[in-house]
């Protein structure tokens, strides 16, 4: 039963997979706007330039053998050179994952301990004053629009208070006395956009983690166990919050896409040398296969992330299995 | 349990402040630093691949060129020492430097220079294959000597900015290659050498001790790259960066206030203009109406451009008029009766006089056969300014009658218009060097489908573009090129809008030295690498940030908000009895 | 048949009623939401607003005093005004590409739902697509493509945030199928869309309400979002848009508050409004939520 559940998962991300393959060409084809720009726009460009890099990028081919081409290069894992930069796009995202995942990552962590937190109690004590205070505060910071919180972040700490550096991931072109010293560089860099980041996210998970709580919590063998005298904490820790677990993990999945859109805001804001930044980038200069690399990096570890969660879940839940 | 909890919950807040609150410079013998902030990154640092203007900037720091302009914008040696020009103005013979050495210990000769040459016009590849137009051979009789001919007379020879590239290095580099080789490490001749390039964040040069420039004072150069010039503005102000260029106008009084930091607005070569599609074949979706010379007259008169520099770009920038901007040589200013200058009586004089008239009274003048003077303007959404500016002016034009629609689009979308031919008109700038044929060329019919964006075409200026590369005489070449500008002037492809002016702050507690090129001009960006070889370090400072002035009232302002947020929530949610 | 229906369904709009009465956060965000309402239909009749008439140099970035409630901005426009007929825009960018959002939901989640098999595992594929591919940078890339006109934005919003509501009306509909009423509709020889429509579609309506209010929110985001990164419509004052020519002219880091404050604190309001809404709904109609 199991096996063919997790089959079945598998074959269904494939075809996911399928989709955004033909989906994210065509796309990207269909798009406006020429890869050439950046060249045209300066006056000192020669037409034979122009006329050279439109063929270097198969620009001259029609659309049918540019696909091909396209699907062939990507079994081989080549996911072409990027317009503007030249370079292989494969070198160039690998370049940017690193801060990206790192400032994502702080910020999910940051959000989801949070949330789950703030959750538990609100739910444990609803209708008191922590419940309003709890669910208050998420909800107005899940409502604000992360480039205008994290503008007002760096006029409070960074140019106010100047407790912290108002943009980049490391103080530029310092050399570092120790690894220590760097990570305390890095750390100290890394603290607005975490915050910003994870601020607008704890809204949800704090909601999702009280609500499925809740759900728990009035579940029989929670009213049973209660009225066998066990201690609320015991509770909680043992019965309820394991179960309030599993749509934790498929939200966390699902918002994954999310906080991708959040990081271009936020690596704007903080001038953080991310894969939100460089998507933006892309889509501005027309850089078709970076984009394309961005976009199918992005949407597989969705993928991915939604089917870990989807077995996670069939683990753990019995009735997902039948 | 609980307790170890609450422990080590206290001791990881503990360790994190005390990461956080120390200092992040390390202290000990510190070289001299400078970082500008800027906010467009290089796209390559193969000078066969970049075409941004970055990307110049840093490889006439790396490289050398032939020659180079001075402080003044006069040539001056670089790594020829001395030139002469033969009699029949065909043959240029360089004699070089004999003492220069690559950054990585090989001796330049000669030879690199006619290596680089003739890769580049075998190629024609990048921003700088067009400095060696008309070039047909380059001789190497001795490692100090070049000998360069020419076709016809090259008048912009010692305009030449290309840089002189490593024959050992790129000479392993294979023909197909040139497209795509990254040169991810830059070897040159030039004052400082390539350390580092981070994408995203950085890229960091280091002063070279070997080079005929004589060390700068500068022992690191750093390029921060930001991703919006809000923050910028604020790390000059903060001390995080010592220079910075590309603000927006509003946050150059803001900078300007601090007694640290001397912020300017630079006069550069370069414009903003308002396109209008010339194509004359009847068979495009150029518009008609739009071919008729009076129409783009009474639409130049009937713009307010002192205005809308003053609101748009806080006054920065000055009101322009012909197609080379006014600090160069070149520039030609139309005379007293050719000057259209902002009239809406004359606006609607000259479009009266033309027979376009408001017939059915709805505020739009038609042509005679009913066709309204109706058109689409289409703006660069991501360039506020623009389409500010697009939007004043389409109020502005609704005073002569004349209706403008307004569309925006982004950078890509609006090529693609261009090379379609499908647009009326449109708003965006071109920078120009400082030998007028780099701008004049935009202009010219062969332009037409790469780098024209008005498709216009005009034969005597095509005819006269091709005389002026080959006028040696300064004088005689200006009045060919006034010939020019008065032409576009009078047929208005473009309505030049204004001239840029580039924003800039430096640091003047951090460095000394500044000087603006040219006299209006800026600190950097501005065609040379003067500044960066003659700054040096105020003495004693090493970290001046200075104060903030202003922020705690906003920081105190946004604190206080949240608190009364705070509590009105709170007393609004509290329980119900 | 259907007088009981009737009754049933009166019963139920008054349990629903007294849930919402004494919900803070419904009351709360209603209140919000009725203020904004207010000031987008009446605000631009009392103080209209042309945002093609610009000021002068005397009158940029002017702070807030008795002619100008609310200060001006780069362009010397009255920040007041301007933030009345943004509400307009917020709340119709929110609203229309909700609908569409809710319609495309509602119809794919009840079909998927009822029909089962293929049209089921077809229509699911094509819901998961939607729920993986990365949101904004869909949306950004689509408003690139088409052009950032206000309607444009409204459609691609519309048509990428389905996907959430189709999989929750889907489970609800699997659940409602099976029971009995649906067999006898079925019995008494009701076709498809007559079952779809006015037996399926009652049921998951609230559900759907809950959730689409929620889409409304996001919608508004959004479109502060996409006009924040320079896709927005120009010749729309919407408070992103405010947000935009702020954040461009420098508004922050030269210490116009008044320019950059107010419209995002009003779109935080609104989002807040429709949150608190979407979620107090959620609240009241699923009764495990309910006060033990």
């Amino acid at each position: 039963m199991k096996r063919q559940y997790l089959a079945k998962k598998i074959i269904q991300s494939l075809v996911t997979i399928f989709f955004v393959l033909v989906f994210n060409y065509i796309l990207f084809r269909v798009m406006p706007g020429n890869p050439l720009a950046m060249i045209m726009r300066n006056p000192r460009a020669s037409q034979e330039a122009i006329e050279r890099t439109r063929e270097l990028f198969g620009l001259n081919q029609s659309w049918v053998v540019q696909f091909w081409i396209y699907l062939k290069h990507l079994f081989t894992g080549d996911l072409g050179i990027s317009f503007l930069y030249r370079q292989p796009v494969t070198e160039i995202i690998v370049a940017r994952i690193i801060p990206t995942v790192l400032m994502v990552g702080l910020a999910q962590i940051l959000a989801i301990i949070v949330g789950v937190f703030l959750g538990v109690i609100s739910a444990w004590k609803r209708g008191s004053r922590v419940d309003v205070a709890a669910l208050g505060f998420s909800l107005v910071t899940y409502s604000m629009p992360t480039f205008w919180l994290g503008i007002i972040l760096i006029f409070v700490f960074s140019v106010s208070l100047r407790w912290f550096p108002t943009s980049g991931m490391l103080t530029p072109g310092q050399s570092f006395s120790s690894t220590f010293a760097m990570v305390r560089d890095a750390a100290r860099h890394l603290v607005l956009p975490v915050l910003t980041l994870s601020l607008v996210l704890i809204g949800e998970y704090t909601l999702t983690m009280r609500n499925t709580l809740l759900d728990v919590l009035t579940e029989d063998y929670m009213t049973t166990a209660k009225a066998k005298g066990f201690d609320d904490n015991y509770l909680i820790k043992k019965h309820a919050l394991p179960n309030a677990m599993l749509p934790m993990i498929t939200l966390i999945a699902i918002n994954l896409g999310l906080v991708i859109g959040g990081t271009i805001q936020v690596e704007t804001i903080f001038s953080w040398p991310g894969l939100g930044r460089l998507m933006f980038d892309a889509l501005k200069a027309r850089d078709y296969p970076l984009l394309q690399g961005i976009f199918l990096l992005i949407t597989l570890s969705v993928i991915v992330a939604n089917l870990i969660a989807d077995v996670t879940y069939g683990y753990f839940d019995p009735r997902v299995r039948e | 349990m609980k307790r170890k909890w609450k422990v080590s919950m206290v001791m990881i807040l503990v360790l994190s402040m005390m990461m956080l609150s120390a200092s992040a410079t390390d202290a000990g013998a510190s070289p001299q630093t400078m970082r500008i902030g800027v906010t467009v990154e290089v796209d390559s640092l193969s000078p066969f691949i970049s075409y941004s203007q970055i990307g110049f900037e840093v490889f006439q720091l790396i490289y050398d060129s032939l020659v180079m302009l001075d402080e003044n914008l006069e040539t001056v040696p670089g790594l020829a020492r001395d030139w002469e020009i033969s009699d029949d103005e065909l043959e240029w013979t360089f004699q070089l430097r004999d003492d220069v050495q690559w950054h990585d210990g090989v001796p330049f000769t000669s030879a690199d220079v006619k290596f680089t040459y003739e890769l580049l016009l075998e190629n024609e590849l990048g921003m700088y294959s067009g400095y060696l137009g008309g070039i047909t051979e380059i001789l190497a009789p001795d490692a100090t000597t070049v000998v360069i001919r020419t076709e016809q007379p090259k008048a912009n020879m010692l305009m030449n900015a290309c840089p002189i590239l490593p024959a050992h290095i790129w000479s392993e580099v294979t023909p197909d290659e040139y497209d795509t080789w990254p040169n991810s490490s830059p070897v040159g001749t030039g004052p400082f050498k390539f350390q580092e390039f981070r994408p995203g964040e950085y890229l960091k040069l280091v002063a070279s001790d070997n080079t005929f420039h004589g060390r700068p004072g500068i022992d690191e150069l750093i390029f921060v790259l930001y991703a919006n010039t809000d923050t910028m503005a604020q790390s000059v102000v903060l001390g995080e960066i010592d220079a910075a260029t590309n603000f927006s106008p509003s946050q150059l009084d803001t900078l300007d206030n601090n007694a640290t930091i001397d912020a300017i607005a630079a006069v550069v070569m370069g414009f903003t203009q308002l396109s209008f599609n010339s194509w004359d074949d009847p068979s495009s979706t150029a518009h008609p109406l739009l071919q008729e010379f009076p129409v783009r007259h009474a639409i130049e008169y009937s713009i307010d451009k002192q205005r809308i520099l003053d609101m748009v770009y806080s006054g920065q920038g000055s009101v322009g008029t012909t197609l080379v901007p006014p600090e160069g040589f070149y520039h030609y200013e139309p005379s007293e009766s050719e000057l259209r200058v902002y009239d809406v009586l004359r606006a609607n004089q000259v479009l009266e006089e033309a027979g376009y008239m408001d017939l059915n009274g709805d505020g739009i003048r038609e042509a005679s056969d009913g066709t309204p003077l109706d058109f689409l303007l289409t703006l660069r959404a991501d360039n506020a300014d623009e389409v500010q500016a697009g939007q004043m002016i389409a109020g502005m034009v609704a005073e002569a009658g004349i209706k403008f629609n307004i569309e925006t689009v982004d950078d890509g979308a609006l090529i693609d218009k261009i090379y379609a031919g499908d647009f009326d008109m449109f708003i965006w700038g071109w920078g120009a060097d400082l030998d007028p044929t780099t701008i004049l060329n935009v202009m010219t019919t062969t332009q037409i489908g790469s780098m024209s964006d008005s498709n216009y075409s005009n034969k005597t200026y095509d005819r006269l573009f091709l005389e002026q590369q080959t006028i040696m005489d300064p004088d005689e070449r200006r009045e060919m090129v006034w010939e020019m500008q008065r032409i576009l002037y009078e047929e208005a492809p473009y309505i030049i809008l204004f001239y840029d002016n580039s924003l800039q702050a430096v640091n003047t507690s951090r460095w000394t030295g500044w000087t603006r090129i040219p006299e209006e001009g800026g600190y950097f960006f501005n065609l040379t690498n003067y500044n960066y070889l003659h700054v040096q370090p105020v003495a004693g400072v090493v970290d001046a940030a200075p104060d903030a002035g202003g922020g705690i009232g906003f920081a105190g302002m946004i604190i206080g908000g949240l608190i009364v947020a705070g509590v009105a929530s709170f007393l609004m949610f509290r329980r119900r009895k | 048949m259907s007088s009981i229906d009737g009754v049933m369904r009166r019963k139920k709009l008054k349990r629903f009623w007294n849930g919402f009465k004494n919900n803070r956060m419904a009351t709360t965000g209603a209140v919000i939401l009725v203020f904004f309402s207010v000031a987008a239909v009446i605000g631009p009749v009392l103080f209209p607003y042309n945002p093609m008439e610009f000021g002068t140099v005397e009158t940029i970035l002017q702070p807030p005093s008795t002619t100008y409630y609310l200060g001006t901005d780069n362009l010397g426009r009255d920040i007041f005004r301007n933030l009345l007929s943004g509400a307009r825009i917020s709340l119709m960018v929110g609203i229309l590409a909700t609908l569409i959002s809710m319609f495309l939901g509602t119809s794919i989640g009840i079909m998927s739902g009822y029909f089962g098999k293929t049209i089921d595992s077809v229509l699911m594929r094509v819901t998961d697509f939607f729920l993986v591919i990365p949101w904004l940078p869909l949306v950004l890339v689509l408003v690139a493509i088409l052009g950032s006109s206000v309607w444009i934005i409204i459609l691609v919003i519309g048509l990428t945030s389905w996907a959430g509501t189709a999989r929750v009306v889907r489970s609800q509909t699997l659940s409602v199928k099976e029971r009995p009423f649906i067999e006898r509709a079925r019995a008494i020889g009701a076709d498809h869309s007559t079952i779809m429509m006015h037996h399926i579609l009652p049921n998951v309506f609230p559900l759907v309400f809950a959730n689409t209010i929620l889409v409304t929110a996001v919608a508004i985001i959004s479109e502060t979002t996409l006009s924040f990164l320079g896709l927005g419509d120009p010749t729309r004052p919407s408070w992103g848009m405010m947000l935009h020519y702020a954040f461009q002219s420098g508004a922050a880091s030269s210490g116009a508050y008044w320019f950059f404050l107010p419209p995002g604190l009003c779109v935080v309001l609104v989002v807040l409004g429709f949150t608190f809404l979407g979620y107090a709904f959620d609240e009241i109609l699923n009764p495990k939520l309910r006060r033990r």
